[in-house]
């Protein structure tokens, strides 16, 4: 299982640069890559349809209790199948779609990259893989929505997507942290087992709470759910795969995933169904309104998102069989009319609804794709949407909970879908084209073909749900809940209140497209659109925080180096001088001073140093203060040598003579040597002099405290024997410590390069 | 700054200054040198080079570019870690060869790691120096 899930990460990484050798053939090759990764988790199929399942273990952080687990069950697998199984698809489709846009390699990599990630995280067997794996898709999802990186919607979009999702993700993280200690794991399963501690835990409510609301920024509900449409931005392909059929799923998967640790919880179930049922009906009617294509699909995804929440928050064993199946339906369905809109998008450079028109004719192979798909999600029979729809109905009529509100507003929300659906078919394909508008011929096998396959599996998969997946559906659903029934996926179950409450919908749905002019002047006549308010809210912290960094950049930082170095100084100073207080050591440590042992040489070169600190508080020009540093910075390296330090030594006269010879070259080219007053002067004299006293106190008490850990004497005695060098220091520094050298070097490398860029780099030069 | 005298003399020095760079390298292992204070003085020569001729002329008489002995020697200093790991040790322990080489003794991966560091000090002083003379 790693090694697939390794390959898959590993073709992300060889995509960009094998993209170049054939723009054609790569994405084919790529494509027939993931297939067998299809064909992996295909052969798992037998196994976990007769209710096994399967757990791959490797150690990662086990002083933590973490190790990396997959874990395969009728969940993962349905997920990981739709996931690879999409992505085959997509690839394929891509491979056209992105023909000759500039950076299309990088593309493929990106987009694999989600596959990988995707992948772990529905596998994931542990609830921290799963989360790192959760922070990858957000961050895949970053950089396919902002591709197109010279625009600056998308780069807002892509921005906005990670700041909701991923901070959502920190969220989740708290709630999967919270339920690991009140459930004492990390590992999924023996959360599960341990249901009964984490729902007797204090941290019940806070856990819940977390956790749905990374679940509700992912899965885009309200009032997360502002970043989905934006996120259209994204190249098609993109919007299909992520945006509809699988990353906008992962906040669904995981509470399907701890639903069985949660359920009967009113909370949990309160939440997950107002918020589901609302965003339902917001997103449906939002839609309806929309013109632009991918707007119109990205909120009815929104809503099918909340269909899913609520049948988790009604909680029944039919209504998370009606959930399963719903998804499925609606990732057959949705990624299909996506692809049909980047189609439509791709060769007449237009998505708006009503700019399109008389595409039958020009374009018959694609618009079989999108009605197979619409009748699907009007729910006609015999398409899975059908399926779905009255299993959805089913469930909400059974359910326990206020089901009146549920069911009126569920059939609310496939009145919509149903009108939605209609207006997409209707005046896309069969208005007759008032001019002859552009010239368009039908797109290649690769791009009608990956939309149609969709379309025929909503219906095969419905028709046929016994020889296709009936099974895996069942044994997800019970993964699911506490316990598993039989899953009915007939299509004809006799004259029933679900059979009429269905006709209901297709006639209601197609009163309201008729009725749309009167929906958009009602619609247009509130007084606010609700939906709008978050984003709102966002644009406005956004907003904030900017004009709060720029206050405090002004406010501390104001341009002048010593200024800054002063403030380092001074924090340094005051953060010593009050642990040395506040843990005694001032007082407590004897310091024993041997005046005797002082050669008057040294007392020579001290004075010298001393005389020279205080000339230069009084030097006028630059040149003088140089010198002057210079035979400070030469008295000090002297003084090395008197206490055999000659590494220090030579080390500290060089980097002296280096600094003076290079101060003689840039010289010239300073300004005049200018402090302002009298009173900034004081000011950094008494800087200075503080932090003098303060190292003088330091070194004193460093001095006086003997060595406990006998460090010095491991080096003396081992310097030779393991270091093989005579030159402690040496030893110490390449070899014993090289560890903190190597840190030290990096660090020295990164400040040249931050010296290069500050120097070399004219804001001029950039375009922003 | 034109100065004849100095334009002269650092010309003869250079190599001069180089032999004694590398000297203070190797002896750093028994005695008082190293990498770091070996890059140090194989950057003077460069730098009064530079303060004489202009550091385009610098870069160009000698090839030098700064920012590739800085990559050069990050990548050698990590590198000399790696090597242990393969025989199975932990990153960064020492590998000493048992033959011994004329004049510098059993090599080492310490000395990689120390030949790292002279790049990375020669590099960046010297990087640092052509930045500031050219502005």
């Amino acid at each position: 299982m790693l090694y697939a899930l390794l390959s898959v990460f590993l073709l992300a990484l060889i995509a960009p640069f094998i993209y170049r050798l054939s723009s054609m053939k790569v994405p084919q090759f790529l494509a027939v890559c993931t297939a067998g990764i299809v064909g992996y988790f295909l052969s798992y199929l037998p196994e976990i349809d007769k209710g096994f399942t399967r757990t791959f273990q490797y150690p990662w952080a086990d002083s933590l209790g973490v190790s990396l687990s997959f874990y395969v069950d009728g969940l993962s697998l349905f997920f990981a199948l739709l996931i690879s199984f999409f992505g085959v698809l997509i690839i394929l489709y891509a491979g056209n779609y992105m023909k000759g846009m500039e950076h299309a390699n990088r593309f493929f990599g990106y987009l694999i990259l989600f596959m990988g990630s995707m992948l772990g995280l529905v596998l994931s067997g542990n609830v921290i893989s799963m989360f790192v794996f959760w922070e990858l898709t957000s961050f895949s999802s970053y950089l396919l929505i902002g591709f197109k990186n010279k625009d600056e919607k998308s780069r807002e979009a892509a921005r906005q997507s990670i700041l909701v999702t991923g901070g959502g993700g920190l969220v989740l993280l708290a709630g999967l942290v919270l339920m690991g200690i009140a459930g004492g794991s990390y590992d999924i399963q023996e959360l599960i087992s341990n249901t009964e501690m984490i729902r007797q835990h204090p941290y019940l409510s806070a856990t819940i709470v977390l956790i749905l609301i990374g679940a509700f920024t992912k899965s885009a509900q309200f009032p997360f759910h502002f970043w989905l449409p934006n996120a259209m931005q994204a190249p098609t392909p993109v919007s299909a795969y992520l945006h509809s059929a699988t990353m906008v799923k992962a906040g669904v998967f995981i509470v399907f995933r701890f639903n069985p640790i949660f359920s009967g919880i009113e909370l949990w179930q309160i939440i997950l169904a107002s918020v589901g049922g609302f965003t339902m009906v917001m997103g449906a009617i939002v839609a309806f309104k929309a013109d632009d294509l991918k707007r119109i699909l990205a909120f009815t995804t929104i809503s099918a998102l909340g269909i899913f929440f609520m049948m988790i928050g009604i909680g029944s064993e039919a209504a998370l069989q009606a959930a399963i199946v719903y998804v499925l339906a609606h990732a057959l369905y949705k990624g299909a009319l996506f692809l049909a809109a980047g189609t439509l998008d791709h060769e007449c450079g237009t998505r708006k609804i009503s700019e399109l028109s008389g595409f039958r004719k020009k374009m018959p192979r694609t618009a079989a794709a999108t009605i197979l798909s619409c009748l699907s999600m009007m729910g006609i029979i015999p398409f899975l949407g059908f399926t779905g729809k009255e299993l959805l109905y089913d469930a909400a009529l059974h359910s326990d909970t206020p089901y009146f509100v549920l069911i009126i507003s569920l059939v609310l929300a496939s009145v919509f879908f149903t009108a939605i659906a209609i207006k997409i078919v209707y005046q896309i394909f069969f208005v007759k084209a008032e001019n002859a508008g552009p010239t368009v011929t039908e797109a290649s096998w690769f791009m009608f073909a990956p939309p149609l396959v969709l379309g025929l599996l909503g219906f095969l998969f419905s028709v046929l749900p016994n020889l296709s997946i009936q099974a895996l559906l069942e044994i997800t659903a019970g993964n699911m809940g506490i316990s598993s029934g039989e899953l009915d996926m007939s299509l004809w179950h006799g004259f029933n209140t679900v059979l009429l409450l269905s006709l209901a919908t297709i006639i209601l749905g197609i009163i309201l497209y008729r009725g749309r002019y009167v929906f958009e002047k009602i619609y247009s006549k509130l007084p606010f659109p609700l939906s709008a308010i978050p984003e709102k809210l966002y644009d406005g912290s956004l907003a904030a925080l900017t004009s709060f960094s720029l206050f405090q950049t002004r406010a501390v930082q104001n341009g002048f180096l010593r200024n800054y170095i002063s403030m380092f100084i001074a924090v340094f100073c005051f953060l010593s001088i009050y642990y040395l207080f506040s843990s005694g050591y001032l007082f407590r440590s004897a310091i024993d001073f041997k005046w005797d042992d002082i050669k008057i040489y040294e007392i020579l070169v001290l004075i010298l140093v001393a005389i020279t600190v205080v000339f230069l508080f009084f030097a006028k020009s630059r040149l003088t203060v140089i010198a002057s540093i210079g035979i400070i910075g030469y008295g000090i390296a002297l003084s090395y040598t008197f206490f055999s330090a000659p590494d220090v030594a030579i080390t500290q006269f060089l980097a002296e003579t280096l600094g003076l010879i290079l101060l003689a070259v840039i010289l010239p080219k300073l300004p005049r040597l200018h402090i302002a007053n009298q009173g900034s002067k004081i000011k950094y004299f008494l800087v200075s002099l503080t932090f003098g006293v303060v190292m003088v106190i330091i070194t004193l008490i460093v001095m006086s405290e003997p060595g406990r850990d006998g460090l010095k004497e491991y080096f003396v005695l081992n310097s030779l024997p393991l270091g093989k060098g005579e030159n402690i220091v040496n030893v110490i520094l390449v070899d014993f410590r090289a560890m903190d050298t190597l840190g030290e070097i990096s660090v020295l490398v990164i400040t040249m390069l931050g010296i290069i860029s500050l120097l070399k780099l004219k804001p001029e030069k950039f375009e922003l | 700054m034109k100065s004849l005298i100095l334009a002269t003399i650092i010309k003869a020095l250079i190599p001069l200054f180089l032999i004694f760079a590398i000297y203070m390298f190797f002896r750093g292992h028994n005695q008082p040198g190293g990498g770091f204070i070996g890059g140090l003085i194989a950057t003077i020569p460069f730098m009064v080079h530079s303060i004489s001729f202009g550091s385009g002329e610098t870069i160009k008489a000698f090839r030098i570019k700064p920012i590739f002995a800085t990559s050069a020697g990050l990548l050698l200093a990590t590198l000399s870690g790696v090597f242990s790991m393969v025989v199975g040790n932990p990153f960064m322990t020492a590998l000493w060869s048992d033959a011994a080489l004329p004049f510098i003794g059993k090599p080492g991966t310490p000395i990689l790691f120390d030949a790292g560091v002279f790049l990375i000090v020669f590099g960046m002083v010297l990087q640092v120096t052509f930045l500031l003379s050219d502005e």
